[in-house]
C-alpha cells in the first residue's frame, strides 16, 4: 500500500493549490484585499499550512489506518458517520462545483455553442478515470504532468514582464487595509488549508515523517506561482479591474506575444493549466469515493468511483443556473465551507486528545 | 424425446472418447514390451495417416532383429547409415545380445553425439515426431533416440527490419538452436540460463526463455515461468501466440513486450536484467519486461556517439508526439482557434480550405484512412510493381484530390509528415498503437479543440500510468521517477556514466560499467 | 432524466460485472448498488427541481451568513 512518495505528494499538493487559485481565486482575493493580496496569500498559506498541521498530527497517532475507519472510536459511532457522510458530501460538492467553474470558463470563452453537458462529460470522464486508477497511480501521474503545468503558469508573468505599469509597483506596499487583508487572509487559508486531505491518505504514503515537510514546500511554491501571478494581474490592470474581470488571469495571457510565429497563446498555455484542474477536481472526487468505501468498510474503492463521477456531472451542469450564481458563491460561501471542511479532522484531534488527556486523569487518579 | 436421445448420445460419445483416450493413454504410459513387433504395430497405428514414416526392419548378424523408425526428409539418413546401420549390420555374429545392449544402452556406444534412452511408448512417438531416428531391439525393452535430425534452414543474414549503419548484421533465423548459438556467442558467461518448454499438444513447440541469473530477478523468471505453465494451446506458430497469454493486460494496445530479430538488442536486454523468449520456428523473440521508453529506442543508438544519438532520440519522441497529434492540432486550430497563427498563414490555409465541401475533421479522417490502406496494401503488394504503383498512386491521388478539390493541400502535407513521422518509431507495435490512437483524438479535437486534444491525451495517458509489464510500471522512470534510470530515456547517456544496473534488474550487482578514471588521472598530470 | 437514468443503469452493470469477476460478497454487491440508487435519487433529484430549485444556491444561502460573520470587509 505504501507507495506514494515524498516528491508525488509534493508535486499532487503543488498543482493542486495553484490550479483554482490563479484561475479562480485571484478576482474574489483582490476585490477583498486589493494590492495588499500578497500579504493576504503568504497570511492565508500560514494558516492552511497549520491546519494541515494539526491534521498531520492527528495522521501521526495512527499513521496505519484509515481515519474513516477509526474516527467512530474518537468521536462515537452515529456522530461519526454523520460527519463523514457530510465530508463526502462536500467532497462531491466540491468537485461538482470546480467542474461546473472549469466547464464554464471553457465553453464562455473558447468553446461557445457547444453544448454544455458534452464538455462536461468529456472532463468527467477524464477524471473518472483517473479517479478508478487508484489514489497511487493518481499521485503518480501528477507527477509526470507537474513539469508541463509549473512551467506554463510560469510562463504567464513571465511573459507579460514587458507590459506591466511599473509606476503601480508603491501600490503594493502603500494599498493598505487591515480588513480587506483579513478577508483576503480567510479566502487564501480556505484555500491552502485543502492541504489537509493528507489525512485521509495517510496508510497509502511512504516515508510519513517527510509528509508534512513536502506539504510545506508545496504551500510555498503554491504561494509564489500565485503571488507572481497576481502581481502581474495588478500591475497590469490594477485593483479594481481585476476584481470586476470574471477571469482576470485568462486576460493577462492574453497579452502574451511570443514573436511573430503564434499569434495568441493562451489556448496553449490554458491546455497545460487544464492538466492541474483536471487534477484537481479527481483529488476532490477520490476524496469522496475513498471515504465512501471506507465508511462501508470495503478496501476497493473502484466500484464507487463511476457512480460517483456521474453524480458529479450532473450536479455540475444543474446546480448552478447561470455564471452569477457561482461567482456569489465563489465569494459568499465557498471559503467557509472549504474551512469547515478542512477542520474535521481539527475536530478528530481535539476530541482525541481531550480523550487521551481524561484517560491519563483517570489513571492518574487510579494510581 | 429427440432432444433426450440427442443428449443421450452426445453423452455415449463423449464417455467413449475419454475412454478411448484413456486407453490410448495408458498405452503409450505403459513401459514397451520387449517385441519389436508389438512396438512397431503400436507405432504403425498411431502413424497410420503419415506415410513419411519409414519402417526400417534388419537383423543383426547375430539374428537379433531391430527396427528403425524415422520421418522422411527429417533425418540424415547418411550418419544413420554410417554410424549405426553399418555398425550394427557388421557386428560380430558372436556377439550374445545382452553383450551389445550393455554397449548400446549402458556405455552408449554407437558413436552418434546426442542419444537418449526411453522406455515409454510415448517417448518413442515424441522421439519419432522431433525428427530423431528410433532404434528398437528383439527382447530389449529400452529404446535409443538418436538425435540425427537435420534442418534446411536459411542462412543468417541481415534483420530486414531493424537495419542498422553501425553494428552487427546478424538476424535471427527460424531455428531455435542457432539462435541460442548466436546468444551464446555474445553472453559467454555460466550466468546465461536457458529454460526449455514445449508448447503446442499439436505442435510440441521448442520455447527457450533466456535470462542471466543474478542479473534478472528471480521473482520475474518465477511470474514469467508461471504464466507461461497455465497456457494450453493446439498450436505455437510464432512468439505472438504467447505473447497473448502472458501480457498483462491484453485489452491495451499498447505492446507489453518488446519483439527484436536481432542478437545483439537480446544481449543487450539481458545483460539489463530482462528475459526473453526464444521460439522455433520463428525469427522473433520476445523481451519483457518493457517500457514505454524502451520501445522508443533503437539498436542505433548504441553503436552511435552518444552525442548524436541523443539528438536522434530526441528528434523521435517530437516525431512520435506529431505523429499522434498533429492532424488533431489541425483540425483544432482550423475549426476553434484560427486565432493562434499568425494572419498570413491563416490566410494560406484559409485559402487553400476554400473550395474543399468537407469540415476539415471529415477531410483529416479521409486522407488518414486512404494512407492507412495504403500502407497496407504497401505490405501485399508484389515487389515488382510495389514501387511503381505506390509513386504514381500517391503522386496521381494526392494531387487530383487537391485540383479537384476534394482535400486541400494543407491537409495532403500534414499526412505526409503524419506518415513519415510514424515510421520513425523504432518498433512497429508501438506505431500501430500510436496510429490507432490518432482517430479517437482527431474526433475529439474536431468536438472540443485543443481541450479535446488534451482529454484525449489525459486518458491515453492515463491508461499508461496504470499500465505495467510484469510488474514494471509503463512509464518508469518517468512516473515513477527512477533518476537514475533517466540516463537513457530521452537522450542516450555515455557508456561511462551508466554505472548501475536499470532499477528493475536484480539489487546488489555493484556498478556495471567504470573506466574513464585514466582521464581525472591524465587531467591531474596536465 | 432518462439521460441520467441510462447512464446509472449502464454504470450499475458495468459496476456488477466488476463485483463478480472479482468476487465479491453479497453484502459488498449490496452496498455498492445501493449507494449507485442513492446517487441516482440524488442525481435525479437536482435534475427534475432544476429550473425551480438550485442546489448550489442553496448551498450558498446556508453557507453565507456565517461567512459573513467572519469576513470584517462588506
Amino acid at each position: 500500500m505504501k507507495a506514494i512518495t515524498p516528491l508525488q505528494i509534493y508535486m499532487m499538493s503543488t498543482q493542486f493549490l495553484f490550479s483554482t487559485a490563479i484561475g479562480f481565486f485571484i478576482g474574489p482575493l483582490v476585490l477583498k484585499a486589493g494590492f495588499m493580496s500578497w500579504i493576504s496569500v503568504i497570511l492565508g498559506s500560514g494558516i492552511g499550512l497549520a491546519m494541515t498541521y494539526l491534521s498531520f498530527r492527528l495522521m501521526q497517532r495512527r499513521p496505519e489506518e484509515f481515519l474513516a475507519h477509526y474516527g467512530m472510536h474518537i468521536v462515537g459511532r452515529w456522530p461519526h458517520y454523520i460527519i463523514f457522510a457530510c465530508v463526502l458530501l462536500i467532497h462531491l460538492y466540491m468537485a461538482a462545483f470546480v467542474l461546473r467553474e472549469l466547464s464554464d470558463f471553457i465553453i464562455q470563452i473558447y468553446l461557445p455553442g457547444t453544448p454544455e453537458w458534452a464538455v462536461v462529460s468529456l472532463f468527467g470522464l477524464c477524471i473518472a478515470r483517473g479517479v478508478r486508477s487508484g489514489p497511487v497511480h493518481f499521485f503518480r501521474s501528477a507527477q509526470g504532468l507537474f513539469l508541463f503545468s509549473v512551467i506554463s503558469v510560469f510562463t504567464f508573468p513571465l511573459f507579460v514582464s514587458s507590459e506591466v505599469d511599473t509606476e503601480k509597483l508603491i501600490a503594493f506596499v502603500t494599498d493598505f487595509h487591515p480588513g480587506g487583508i483579513w478577508d483576503g487572509t480567510l479566502i487564501s487559508s480556505a484555500l491552502f488549508s485543502e492541504t489537509a486531505f493528507i489525512v485521509y491518505l495517510i496508510p497509502y504514503f511512504r516515508n510519513k515523517e517527510r509528509t508534512f515537510r513536502m506539504v510545506a514546500w508545496s504551500a510555498l511554491t503554491a504561494a509564489f506561482v500565485t503571488i507572481a501571478n497576481i502581481v502581474a494581474t495588478l500591475m497590469l490592470f490594477g485593483s479594481e479591474l481585476t476584481a470586476n474581470l470574471t477571469y482576470p488571469t485568462l486576460e493577462m495571457i492574453r497579452y502574451i506575444w511570443a514573436g511573430s510565429f503564434l499569434e495568441n497563446l493562451d489556448p496553449l498555455l490554458i491546455v497545460f493549466w487544464l492538466f492541474s484542474m483536471l487534477l484537481k477536481i479527481g483529488l476532490f472526487l477520490m476524496m469522496g469515493t475513498l471515504i465512501t468505501a471506507h465508511l462501508f468498510g470495503l478496501k476497493d474503492h473502484k466500484p464507487f468511483s463511476y457512480g460517483m463521477a456521474a453524480a458529479m456531472i450532473v450536479l455540475s451542469i444543474a446546480m448552478f443556473e447561470s455564471t452569477a450564481d457561482i461567482e456569489e458563491s465563489t465569494t459568499q460561501s465557498q471559503s467557509i465551507l472549504l474551512l469547515l471542511k478542512s477542520s474535521v479532522p481539527l475536530l478528530y484531534l481535539l476530541v482525541d486528545s481531550l480523550r487521551a488527556w481524561k484517560g491519563r486523569k483517570l489513571a492518574g487518579q487510579a494510581d | 424425446m429427440a432432444l433426450m436421445n440427442r443428449f443421450r448420445n452426445k453423452l455415449r460419445a463423449n464417455t467413449a472418447l475419454s475412454a478411448s483416450k484413456e486407453r490410448d493413454g495408458e498405452e503409450a504410459k505403459a513401459e514397451a514390451s520387449v517385441d519389436v513387433a508389438s512396438r512397431i504395430a503400436y507405432l504403425r497405428k498411431r502413424f497410420s495417416q503419415s506415410s513419411d514414416v519409414a519402417y526400417h526392419n534388419f537383423v543383426t548378424p547375430s539374428g537379433l532383429a531391430c527396427a528403425l523408425v524415422y520421418i522422411k526428409g527429417m533425418i540424415d539418413l547418411k550418419t544413420v547409415e554410417e554410424k549405426a546401420l553399418s555398425v550394427l549390420t557388421c557386428l560380430d555374429p558372436d556377439t550374445p545380445n545382452e553383450d551389445l545392449f550393455s554397449r548400446l544402452f549402458e556405455r552408449m556406444q554407437l558413436p552418434i553425439a546426442l542419444q537418449s534412452v526411453i522406455h515409454l511408448l510415448k517417448e518413442a512417438e515424441r522421439c519419432v515426431l522431433d525428427g530423431e531416428a528410433l532404434l528398437l531391439l528383439e527382447g530389449e525393452r529400452r529404446m535409443l533416440c538418436l538425435s540425427v535430425s537435420v534442418t534446411k534452414e536459411r542462412s543468417i543474414d541481415e534483420p530486414p527490419n531493424e537495419s542498422v549503419i553501425r553494428g552487427p548484421r546478424e538476424a535471427f533465423v527460424e531455428n531455435i538452436e542457432t539462435n541460442i548459438t548466436l546468444l551464446r556467442r555474445r553472453l559467454r558467461t555460466h550466468r546465461f540460463t536457458l529454460d526449455m518448454m514445449h508448447f503446442g499438444s499439436e505442435t510440441h513447440t521448442s520455447v527457450a526463455l533466456a535470462y542471466l541469473s543474478g542479473v534478472c530477478k528471480p521473482e520475474l523468471v518465477a511470474e514469467a515461468k508461471q504464466r507461461l505453465s497455465n497456457i494450453e494451446i493446439d498450436g505455437v506458430l510464432g512468439a505472438s501466440y504467447l505473447e497473448e497469454f502472458i501480457e498483462d493486460n491484453p485489452y491495451s494496445p499498447f505492446p507489453q513486450m518488446q519483439y527484436t530479430e536481432r542478437p545483439d538488442v537480446v544481449s543487450a536486454a539481458l545483460l539489463e536484467g530482462r528475459f526473453a523468449l526464444l521460439v522455433d520456428g520463428t525469427p522473433i523473440a520476445i523481451l519483457a519486461p518493457v517500457t514505454l521508453f524502451m520501445l522508443m529506442q533503437s539498436a542505433e543508438d548504441y553503436n552511435q556517439r552518444y552525442i548524436a544519438a541523443s539528438w536522434i532520440r530526441i528528434i523521435r519522441f517530437i516525431f512520435m508526439f506529431i505523429s499522434v497529434m498533429l492532424p488533431s492540432i489541425y483540425i483544432a486550430i482550423t475549426t476553434f482557434h484560427p486565432d493562434i497563427i499568425p494572419e498570413r498563414l491563416l490566410m494560406t490555409v484559409s485559402a487553400a480550405r476554400e473550395n474543399v465541401p468537407f469540415p476539415a475533421l471529415l477531410e483529416a479522417f479521409m486522407m488518414e484512412l486512404c494512407f492507412e490502406a495504403l500502407r497496407e496494401a504497401s505490405l501485399r503488394i508484389p515487389k515488382a510493381i510495389g514501387q511503381a504503383v505506390s509513386i504514381i498512386g500517391a503522386l496521381i491521388i494526392g494531387t487530383a484530390a487537391v485540383q479537384a478539390g476534394i482535400v486541400s493541400a494543407a491537409m495532403v502535407i500534414i499526412v505526409s509528415v503524419t506518415g513519415i513521422a510514424s515510421f520513425i518509431i523504432p518498433h512497429y507495435d508501438l506505431g500501430l498503437a500510436l496510429r490507432l490512437m490518432r482517430f479517437p483524438i482527431m474526433v475529439l479535437a474536431g468536438a472540443f479543440g485543443l481541450f479535446g486534444i488534451a482529454c484525449g491525451v489525459i486518458l491515453i495517458y492515463f491508461h499508461l500510468i496504470e499500465l505495467r509489464s510484469f510488474g514494471v510500471p509503463y512509464l518508469e522512470p518517468l512516473a515513477p521517477r527512477q533518476a537514475g534510470d533517466l540516463k537513457d530515456v530521452f537522450v542516450r547517456a555515455p557508456w561511462w556514466v551508466m554505472k548501475k544496473y536499470p532499477s528493475h534488474a536484480a539489487s546488489g550487482n555493484g556498478l556495471r560499467t567504470h573506466g574513464r578514471e585514466w582521464a581525472a588521472l591524465k587531467d591531474e598530470e596536465e | 432524466m432518462i439521460a441520467v437514468t441510462i447512464a446509472f443503469v449502464l454504470i450499475a452493470y458495468h459496476e456488477s460485472r466488476y463485483l463478480r469477476s472479482h468476487r465479491r460478497s453479497k453484502r459488498t454487491v449490496r452496498l455498492v448498488l445501493g449507494f449507485l440508487t442513492f446517487l441516482w435519487l440524488l442525481a435525479s433529484t437536482v435534475v427534475l427541481l432544476h429550473g425551480r430549485f438550485s442546489l448550489g444556491v442553496a448551498v450558498t444561502d446556508l453557507f453565507k451568513p456565517l461567512q459573513q460573520l467572519l469576513f470584517i470587509e462588506e
